[in-house]
């Protein structure tokens, strides 16, 4: 990199601004798809540090880049071996005790536990493909996360939805 | 006929397109079965969406806590800059920029945007597809030859989408470190007159407007690139973006010539200011050393997965690969058309260009398209045709057509007038 001049630090100052006024957003976002915070910290720095080397002048939206960014880090990240091990451990700790992990701040409410465990039961795809589009994502953009032809997006989604329904009745 | 769920999902989420709507709304009418579906669906996302509303509540008023956070991404970031995960983005050195200055410039601006944007793909895409090759068997020594032109239609959005994809999924990445490049012969550029040009195999126009004259001829001696790729980082790479499909253990250690040749372009000018460029060349060709096997590489070049769907779906039907060239043709400036059977690629510079025009101390305006210069006369009408240029391959040779100023129907008449 380049000698730290004043240019380079008034690009870190402003990338800081930038940081401060979207990581809670990028926190959120990432709690909402992972449903939990377990990971959520370290994948919204990686997004961050992404968005640092693209340099946040080459991108036009910040927010939606960021958020963007982060779906897809999600996704990979949920399938990846460190995920698992992550899980398989909290509910191992869990079951064991019978309470939620403090860290996991977000799945305190009953009723938010309860509506994970439903969403859990549909594999990582199904359950991205029903989060991203309530949060407006269009089949483009969902196709692009998943990595599936934009054609089959409706599909998964009319299959996960009716698999949700189920588990909801079956629950009732 | 019934329609699946997930198209009617689709209509339900309002992602089909209007003829496509349409056509399902048509349907519906008379269809009592698709109807029964519709409202299931409907139903179904009643039942969810207040469940999945409150979840996504309970998320966005999560209270995060930023207390140095900053610091511990301020270590990340020196963290990397050590590791060098990351580097600043690259200047594409490849084969492509140092063929800039080489007449059939159109061709290689189309390329450099397109991979200048796509750090990784000018590496893969950039070198591999440039003379999409065909590797069949056995020879020790294959020779490739761009006889054809394919295009893959792409709108600006699909660009940017490579782009996206790319930055978000990987963040920058540096070129040469995906393989080495070595330039063995390097262009040269003389003038010389026509008639030396001819013997050199020039073909002039058989039409040519009224009042037009030579007023330059270029000779840009051919060069030679010696590439080869790193395969592992490639693969890497690949895997990083979430392909499935590794480069073929053939190519691991073998070198790519690419070696282009004279290129000759003449130059006329009309009374008016107008001009014109015509070069000719023998097609660029790619030899590789050694067998490789060309089905897995070109599944692997077609399943790169930042390649947006519908771009790998026109891939998948490019028929014939071998000796074919296949060019971006980015929607609203290029466009493939067919002139006596013979398809040739049109860049037109319209009104969607961006230019702008300066009066320089001569007295003569200087137009910008695209960020290029293109130097007019006081009474050019802008608009009218303002630069376009036309690309071919016809028996081993590529030509390209430029002009400034001259009007379509004009232009093609010379370009028929070549084929």
């Amino acid at each position: 990199m380049q000698g730290k001049g004043q240019m380079e630090n008034k690009k870190e100052e402003q990338f800081k601004g930038l940081f401060e006024m979207y990581y809670p957003a990028v926190i959120r976002h990432l709690l909402y798809l992972l449903g939990s915070n377990q990971g959520a910290e370290d994948l919204a720095q990686e997004v961050f540090l992404r968005l640092y080397f693209v340099g946040a002048d080459n991108v036009e939206h910040p927010r939606s880049w960021l958020l963007k960014t982060a779906s897809n880090l999600a996704y990979n990240f949920m399938s990846s071996e460190r995920s698992r091990r992550l899980r398989e451990q909290r509910q191992a700790l869990e079951s064991e005790r019978n309470v939620v992990l403090l860290e996991n701040k977000f799945l305190l409410k009953e009723e938010i536990r309860h509506l994970k465990n439903i969403l859990d039961t549909l594999g990582d795809r199904d359950r991205m493909a029903v989060l991203l589009r309530a949060d407006g994502y269009s089949y483009r953009e969902i196709a692009q996360v998943l990595k599936i032809p934009e054609t089959s997006v409706g599909t998964v989604i009319a299959r996960a939805k009716k698999k949700l329904c189920l588990e909801l009745e079956r629950e009732q | 006929m019934h329609y699946n769920e997930g198209m009617l999902q689709s209509y339900l989420d309002n992602q089909l397109s209007y003829e496509e709507k349409l056509g399902v709304e048509d349907h519906l009418k008379e269809c009592v079965s698709c109807r029964d579906t519709l409202d299931l669906l409907a139903e179904e996302d009643q039942k969810i969406s207040s469940q999945i509303k409150a979840y996504s509540k309970a998320a966005a008023s999560f209270e995060v806590n930023m207390a140095g956070k900053w610091q511990d991404f301020m270590t990340l970031v020196q963290h990397e800059n050590q590791d060098q995960g990351f580097l600043d983005p690259p200047a594409p050195k490849s084969a492509e920029e140092n063929r800039e200055k080489r007449s059939w410039k159109i061709m290689n601006k189309k390329w450099q945007r397109w991979v200048a944007g796509v750090a990784a793909v000018a590496v893969i895409c950039g070198v591999f597809t440039l003379p999409t090759v065909q590797m069949a068997a056995a020879q020790l020594l294959k020779v490739f030859r761009v006889e054809q032109i394919e295009t893959v239609k792409m709108t600006p959005e699909d660009v940017r989408e490579i782009v996206e994809k790319i930055q978000s999924e990987v963040g920058t990445v540096d070129l040469r470190s995906f393989g080495k490049l070595e330039v063995l012969k390097t262009s040269e550029y003389e003038s010389i007159n026509m008639g030396a040009a001819k013997e050199k195999g020039f073909i002039e126009p058989g039409y040519l407007p009224e009042g037009v004259s030579v007023s330059d001829v270029e000779l840009h001696s051919g060069e030679k690139v010696e590439f080869s790729l790193d395969v592992d980082k490639v693969n890497q790479l690949i895997k990083q973006l979430g392909g499935n499909t590794p480069l073929p253990e053939g190519i691991r250690g073998k070198a790519f010539t690419l070696e282009t040749f004279d290129a000759i372009s003449g130059k006329y000018q009309l009374a008016d200011g107008r001009s014109l460029k015509i070069s000719q060349t023998k097609s660029p060709r790619l030899e590789v050393d050694g067998d490789i096997d060309s089905q897995q590489l070109m599944k692997s070049l077609w399943d790169f997965p930042f390649l947006p769907e519908n771009i790998k779906d026109q891939l998948k039907q490019v028929s014939s690969l071998e000796n074919t060239v296949v060019l971006p043709e980015v929607e609203g400036e290029t466009e493939r058309i067919n002139i006596n059977g013979i398809t040739v690629l049109r860049t037109v510079y319209n009104q969607r260009s961006e230019v702008t025009m300066e009066i320089t101390e001569d007295g003569n305006e200087e137009m910008i398209v695209n960020g290029e210069q293109v130097r007019v006369r006081r009474d050019f009408e802008a608009g009218n045709g303002s630069a376009n240029s036309y690309l071919w391959v016809k028996d081993g040779r590529l030509f390209v057509v430029e002009s400034s100023g001259l009007n379509q129907a004009e232009v093609e008449k010379i370009v028929e007038s070549l084929l």
